[in-house]
């Protein structure tokens, strides 16, 4: 054995094992079972590797888990744990039996496998009180053998012999790892003991911060301005509505994108948007500057009249009642705006049509004509959602006029093959009819300038600036602002008056009509562009028509318009490995999120601190967990609980004197930073940067409660009685300056801790610098909790709540009779969900029977299975019951699609169908239920069969050819499993039982299962 | 059959074309044929890394080499918190300039670390995925195998670091 060091041999092993083979440089085995293989096999001594290697594996993973344990007891506390020693004995059992058949481990020759166990049952046979190993007569034998031999015998004398034989021991033993094992002592931790439910590792909170060194000159400022009287401190500015610019401030104009009407905003709609703007807007106000935050619903467009038309409503009523609810949930997470409007009112219609004029007036306005479908029976022109039809490019036959759900690309409503209008399903014509566009290409050089401008003194997030100028490169074109619909603004131009503009012209005006809505003083805002900034907040995909279209009109319209300064855009936000879904239910939608129990602040923090600033990020309830218990309630909220209950229970809740000494400064200093960086972080908009300003300063604070231990010095003398009231005010006014700097993302949680403090109002200005605002004497109110501990099993409950169900309709359950099977198909989502079920449940009986389950939980699956069946059966227009009873018939070769993925492949044609068998969830006899449905399609020569016949040949020629050439077995397999599948679709096709069909290759596909 | 143990001799199943059968101590074997019968996971493991094709241009150090990282993934990885965030340690150190365990491609000790691992991974946070960067960014590359990955449900990575901000300050 080598020696034994505790330096590091294997860079990447923390806690070394020895010995260590370096086979070449850099490249280690570790594991002495491996390292002794390793130089038999390479000293070509023969040997039969499986049988050594089951010896190996049993050494390594049962007898050195036993042995270890029990060794380390043995040695460490000179004791013998009965429990331990029994499951020695019984690991031993496995080679004395071994041993009383041959003479060594792997037969008559001595082995490696020898020489491994040899090693570690050794000690049983040389140490005091062990004595264990006397039982086994076999391995006594072996052992003495073994320990006979010269070339053994040479190495322990080296090792063992010179030495106290048990001092040398026990320094070798404590040097190894071992695995954790229960019961055992010091080395292994008594939470070994019990596998502990949660493997999570909590991080960060435990971190310290590193310490780190202050200058003098950060020392002198801090101190400075820690000395500062709160009365020349700046008073917070009055907020008094209507906000209106004002000459001596700084005056900025916030705005979040206006969220679509009917839509309930998720969580990621919510940070997108309405909490980033609403976190700036009130850091903005903190810093004195003068803001007004405006929001609201837009309403109008396609959506919310197809919306009305199928709830049998009128529009408006849609509006209010969606808008009514936007409202209330942004109530709930205390988004805190000066006005939030909506954009269907008058002054909507007053200002869209005062800038059209000015834009007409100019020159910006042009007139085409476009060809556009026109339903003669409706008696309109089609919005491109109204018209249905036939996808040009894939053939899917349900595509929608401007997209296709089949293909996913963008369609021209016109190029449709047979179209139909949505709402009287009549064939629409192709009428030419003529629109109005922006002149966006003359307008180019204008909206370059201003871009120029804003980018060099504005914050613009980086993907705000990149999709603007990746629209700009690609050169604008005119864009059309024209819709024929009646849910919009009217267009004032003769000649256009029946139809609207279009939702993207109208609703960043929205903006500007919502400001007017809340005050008639609405220009000194929107016509005021060198006095008043203004930031758009908003998600990328809306970038473009914040940062292109709305400024274009705006400078077009040549009226002082007060145009984009910042823009800040968020990437999107996913839901644990998913998206938001309204329709699967994923996900947490702004309704539902009071419903938690969890307070909205605590939302408002997790949701901040993973804000996807520069690309995507996703809400995970395990995060969330870990972050509430971890920096709210262990980090933030512990540290100003335990100062203030402190300075109450000892100090009669009344700020000390503080005598600041030099650790005190460093403290004041090393705040001072956090606060620069978190200013300098809000300041350009990198909200979540400065959530950790914020908990860095009350992790300072903890470690500076920790070290300076107030609850030993306020038991001292009188000195440190003293010291103990300094730290503790120090403390409090180091909570009062967390509440301001919180206010932002927590408003609620600030004002309970600034009712705690019972700081003055006058506290909440943020100047840079930490001022000790609550000076000897102030008294403070009541401590208590800030937050909660969110349990494991709540958030257990909440992630199955939300998780979501894949889209899908009650599956047409057959009452069982034979008669009723009368079947009625259902849509291709569901037999892709049912065939990928019955599918999932064949291979979870497969694994039952391969495990050799209980007979009665194999007979429950199966009989899950077997309905499954059913339902698919019904789903594709099948009789059930011969679905069900051919393939129990066909016994083991069940389910057999199980390995098959993509079947598909050979096909060709087809689009729908060839879908649902490439999605790879295999076994989809779904395909040819129209050839089964109601006998008449029985016919032979259908084309369905005939293609099916023709994928059956080439595929069992594509798998001839492999095997001819050898190819690699999984490849020969992959394209079998395809191959089966085909002959399955195909005897549906014909009308046959699939079992049948396949059921000659069975005894191939026995072995050939994926 | 825990869920992990059903995707490796899935997987199995998958490289050597049979099915596997288990013993009365519920331990899978494999007829290896001759009347040959290899049981427990490791020692199949090991029989498939010395005759499956897949694996048939391994040197004999990078065959010894699986194999300890397949000893590692039966001894090391537990639920224990603390084994559970020393292994995590030693892989992401080990994994820092490696795509794979060993061989620069997958072989069976990716996979047998893979299921070990899989119920550790299921349960981290991102902040902690974030911190084992290494070890996650193997894991993420693995589980896209389906023939690799079997029943076992996929483990959500963020592509941004959320929290390496964390540290600095």
């Amino acid at each position: 054995m080598a020696s034994f060091i505790s330096d590091s041999v294997v860079p990447y092993l923390s806690k070394q094992k020895l010995p260590v083979l370096e086979i070449e440089d850099g490249k280690f085995i570790f594991s002495s079972n491996s390292a002794a293989k390793y130089l038999f096999l390479k000293g070509k001594i023969p040997t039969e590797e499986a049988s050594m290697d089951e010896i190996l594996s049993w050494e390594s993973e049962v007898l050195l888990p036993v042995i270890a344990p029990f060794l380390v007891f043995l040695v460490g506390q000179a004791k013998r744990d009965s429990k331990l020693i029994e499951k020695v004995e019984k690991a031993l059992q496995f080679v004395d039996k071994k041993l009383g058949a041959s003479k060594f481990l792997t037969g008559d020759t001595f082995g490696v496998a020898d020489v491994c166990v040899f090693c570690t049952i050794y000690p049983l046979f040389n140490l005091k009180n062990s004595s264990l190993a006397d039982k086994f007569t076999n391995l006594r034998r072996f052992y003495d053998e073994v320990s006979s031999k010269a070339v053994v015998q040479g190495v322990l004398s080296e090792e063992w012999k010179e030495n106290n034989q048990q001092d040398a021991f026990k320094a070798s033993l404590l040097a190894q790892r071992f695995p954790p094992i229960p019961g055992a002592s010091a080395s292994v931790s008594p939470a070994a003991a019990k596998p502990s439910a949660s493997v999570s590792l909590s991080v960060s909170s435990e971190d310290q911060v590193p310490v780190e060194k202050v200058s003098q000159e950060e020392a002198d400022a801090a101190l400075k301005a820690w000395g500062k009287d709160p009365k020349d401190c700046p008073k917070p500015r009055v907020r008094q509505h209507p906000v209106l610019p004002d000459p001596k401030a700084r005056n900025i104009m916030v705005t979040s994108a206006l969220p679509y009407v009917n839509n309930v905003p998720h969580l990621g709609n919510i940070i997108g948007c309405v909490l980033s703007a609403d976190v700036y807007s009130r850091f903005a106000r903190l810093r004195n500057y003068n803001v007004l935050y405006v929001c609201g619903t837009d309403e109008y467009g396609t959506a919310t009249e197809t919306k009305a038309m199928e709830e049998g409503v009128t529009p408006k009523e849609i509006c209010d009642k969606y808008n009514k609810l936007h409202t209330q949930i942004y109530e709930w997470f205390n988004i805190d705006f000066d006005y939030f409007g909506r954009t269907t009112t008058e002054l909507q219609t007053e200002i869209a049509q005062d800038i059209f004029w000015k834009l007409y007036q100019e020159g910006y306005i042009l007139k085409d004509s476009i060809e556009q479908l026109y339903c003669t029976k409706c008696n309109k022109f089609l919005a491109d959602r109204f018209v249905e039809g036939t996808c040009p490019m894939c053939g899917f036959d349900d595509a929608r006029g401007d997209q296709c759900d089949g293909c996913g690309k963008l369609i021209n409503a016109v190029e449709l093959i047979n179209p139909k209008c949505k709402m009287c399903k009549s064939s629409p014509v192709v009428k030419s009819t003529q629109h109005l566009f922006v002149d966006l290409p003359k307008l180019e050089p204008k909206l370059k300038d201003h871009l120029n401008r804003v980018y060099e003194s504005g914050t613009w997030t980086n993907n705000a600036r990149v999709i603007t100028n990746s629209w700009i490169r690609d050169g604008l074109k005119p864009r059309c602002i024209s819709r024929d619909l009646k849910w919009g603004t009217p267009i004032p131009l003769e000649g256009y008056t029946d139809k609207v503009f279009y939702v993207w012209f109208d609703a960043p005006i929205g903006y500007i009509s919502i400001t007017a809505n809340y005050t008639d003083k609405w220009r000194e805002w929107w016509k005021n562009d060198e006095k008043v900034e203004m930031y758009n907040f908003l998600g990328k995909d809306n970038v473009p028509f914040h940062s292109v279209i709305f400024p274009s009109c705006l400078l077009g319209a040549n009226d002082k318009y007060t145009v984009v300064n910042h823009m800040i855009a968020t990437e999107y936000l996913n839901y644990e490995d998913t998206k938001f879904s309204k329709s699967r239910g994923s996900g947490v939608f702004g309704d539902q999120a009071r419903d938690t129990g969890i307070p909205a602040d605590v939302y408002r923090f997790y949701l901040l601190y993973l804000r996807p600033e520069s690309q995507d990020t996703a809400f995970s309830w395990d995060d969330f967990l870990l972050k509430n218990n971890s920096e709210l309630l262990n980090n933030l909220g512990n540290f100003i609980n335990r100062a203030l209950m402190f300075l109450n229970n000892n100090f009669a809740g009344k700020v000390q004197e503080m005598q600041v000494n030099e650790e005190d400064t460093q403290l004041l200093a090393l705040i001072s930073r956090e606060i620069q960086g978190y200013v300098g972080n809000l300041e350009a908009c990198r909200l979540r940067d400065g959530i950790r300003n914020i908990l860095t300063i009350s992790r300072l604070g903890n470690q500076y409660m920790q070290n300076n231990k107030p609850w030993v010095l306020a038991k001292g003398n009188a000195e440190e009685k003293l010291r103990a009231g300094c730290v503790v005010s120090l403390c409090a006014n180091v909570s009062c300056l967390l509440s301001v700097l919180l206010q932002p993302y927590m408003p609620s949680i600030s004002a309970t801790i600034q009712g705690q403090l019972q700081a003055p109002s006058t506290v909440n200005v943020i100047t840079g610098e930490f001022v000790a605002m609550l000076k000897p004497g102030h008294q403070i109110g009541k401590p208590s909790p800030l937050f909660q501990k969110i349990e494991a099993s709540t958030m257990a409950d909440l992630k199955a709540r939300f998780e979501g169900k894949p889209a899908e309709k009650p599956a047409p359950k057959k009452g069982g009779g034979a008669p009723a099977v009368a079947v009625t198909k259902a849509s291709p989502e569901e037999v892709e969900r049912l065939t990928k079920a019955v599918s999932d449940q064949g291979n979870k009986v497969r694994e039952l029977k391969t495990a050799k389950a209980e007979k009665s939980i194999v007979d429950a699956e199966v009989a899950t299975l077997l309905k499954l069946k059913q339902e698919l059966a019904a789903a594709q227009g099948v009789d059930p019951n011969a679905a069900a009873g051919g393939k129990k018939k066909g016994g083991k070769s069940g389910g057999g699609g199980g390995g098959g993925g993509k079947s598909g492949g050979g096909g060709g044609g087809g689009g729908k169908k060839e879908k649902a068998g490439g999605g790879g969830s295999g076994a989809a006899p779904a395909v040819a239920s129209p050839a089964v449905n109601g006998g008449a399609g029985d016919s032979p020569s259908s084309p369905e069969v005939a293609r099916l016949t023709q994928a059956v040949a080439d595929q069992g020629n594509k798998v001839r050819d492999l095997k001819a050439a050898k190819a690699e077995k999984s490849a020969i397999d992959t394209e079998v499993a395809s191959l089966l599948q085909l002959k399955r679709e195909l005897a549906v096709a014909q009308g046959q039982d699939p079992d049948a069909a396949v059921g000659g290759g069975s005894s191939k596909k026995k072995g050939k299962k994926k | 059959m825990a869920a992990p143990m059903v995707a490796t001799v899935g997987y199995f199943q998958a490289v050597c074309g049979k099915q596997l059968k288990t013993n009365k101590s519920k331990d899978p074997i494999l007829d290896a044929g001759n009347g040959k019968k290899i049981s427990g996971l490791s020692n199949i493991a090991k029989h498939l890394l010395r005759v499956s094709d897949d694996f048939k241009n391994l040197s004999l150090e990078e065959r010894i080499a699986a194999e300890q990282w397949i000893e590692y993934a039966r001894t090391e990885v537990s639920t224990d918190k603390e084994a559970v965030r020393m292994v995590l340690k030693e892989l992401n150190a080990y994994l820092q300039d490696k795509v794979f365990f060993v061989a620069d491609r997958l072989t069976v000790a990716d996979v047998f670390m893979f299921h070990s691992l899989h119920a550790v991974f299921a349960r981290l946070t991102f902040q902690e995925k974030e911190k084992h960067i290494n070890v996650s960014r193997w894991f993420s590359n693995i589980q896209r195998e389906q023939a690799v990955r079997q029943n076992l449900s996929g483990v959500t990575f963020l592509r941004t670091p959320v929290y390496d901000g964390v540290a600095a300050h």
